[in-house]
């Protein structure tokens, strides 16, 4: 394995642990942002309608399980999405690069 | 500090928006002529590590809790054009899929923790790196930026719900109630990036020549 490789697996087994962590013992979210809100008496109003509003599947809210799942799965959703935009853009320079390459040529 | 939907008006939304899409434009430019096959893996894992990193909640005081937002720490390893391409992934997947974040506040969200959040950490480290060329001067760079990008976001975030017509209060006070919470929390975001550059520096500097404030850096030898 070479050393990008073990360091993508690092990266995951931090990741990983961070959601274990994250649905398990720190779950318990306060923010100052919503506790401003609430001290100011103003309330969200949701345009979009998301599919895992708050992290938690409609149905499963509280399921420790459940919210693993649901870190696992977004987390390689970021992890993937990352990598189509990385590789969209660097695809891009790569057939820039060519196009310059072939005009000079020719 | 994900503001939703309905807490700030259109012309604050107007505003942040164009000033992020400005950003956007300038970092899609900046990457796409620097992005290396071998970065992109590195980007990835970190975006994935910093979204996970930010489904953990730690208790800061006054009953609220905190949790990193990972934009120093992107900035300081990849730069700060795929910092913010990072930071604007994380940013668009939690609004859309998890509501954390709204669609008419994802410029400002974006502005406050992929802008802010990034450049301003980057800048503080930059200036330490040239001031005193060594990876101490680095790490306190790192830890000062990572302090300073997540109290400012914090600030921008206040001075955003201030100036909206939707909260009843003036700026001051809501930058102010921001602005304590989130000097706590930079805090901690900064002895995560020191960290994560410490433990980079150390064992894989070579990843951290992406990063052009590090690059002159490693090149000098500098690991006084």
């Amino acid at each position: 394995m070479s050393r990008d490789s073990r360091l993508v697996l690092a990266g995951i087994i931090v990741s990983l642990i961070s959601v274990i962590m994250g649905s398990v013992l720190l779950s318990q979210s306060a923010e100052t942002l919503d506790k401003v809100a609430e001290h100011f008496d103003v309330e969200a109003t949701s345009i979009w309608n998301p599919p895992i509003p708050d992290y938690e599947i409609p149905g499963y809210e509280g399921d420790v399980q459940a919210n693993i799942a649901v870190g696992v799965a977004s987390t390689f959703l970021v992890f993937a999405a990352t990598l189509l935009v990385g590789r969209g853009l660097s695809r891009r320079i790569r057939a820039g690069a060519g196009e310059t390459s072939a005009l000079t040529e020719g | 500090m994900h503001i939703p939907d309905g807490f700030l008006d259109f012309t604050v939304c107007a505003v942040t928006y164009a000033g992020t899409i400005l950003f956007w434009a300038l970092s899609l430019r900046k990457v796409k002529a620097s992005l290396t096959d071998r970065q992109i893996p590195l980007m990835a894992t970190l975006t994935a590590m910093f979204f996970a990193a930010q489904m953990m909640n730690y208790p800061i005081i006054g009953g609220t809790t905190a949790h990193l937002l990972g934009g120093p720490a992107v900035a300081l390893t990849l730069g700060p054009y795929a910092g913010m391409i990072s930071m604007t992934i994380i940013l668009v997947i939690q609004a859309l899929f998890f509501g954390d974040g709204g669609v008419t506040t994802l410029g400002a969200n974006v502005w406050n923790m992929g802008v802010v959040g990034v450049f301003v950490p980057y800048a503080v480290c930059l200036a330490s790196v040239k001031l005193w060329k060594s990876s101490r001067a680095l790490l306190a760079g790192a830890f000062a930026g990572a302090f300073l990008g997540d109290l400012l976001a914090a600030i921008f975030a206040g001075l955003e719900l201030g100036l909206s017509t939707i909260f009843p209060y003036a700026a001051p006070v809501a930058v102010a109630a921001m602005g304590i919470h989130h000097s706590v929390i930079g805090v901690g975001e900064g002895i995560v990036t020191a960290g994560v550059l410490k433990v980079l520096l150390k064992s894989r500097p070579d990843l951290l020549q992406y990063s052009s404030l590090t690059q002159n850096l490693i090149q000098q030898g500098g690991s006084r």
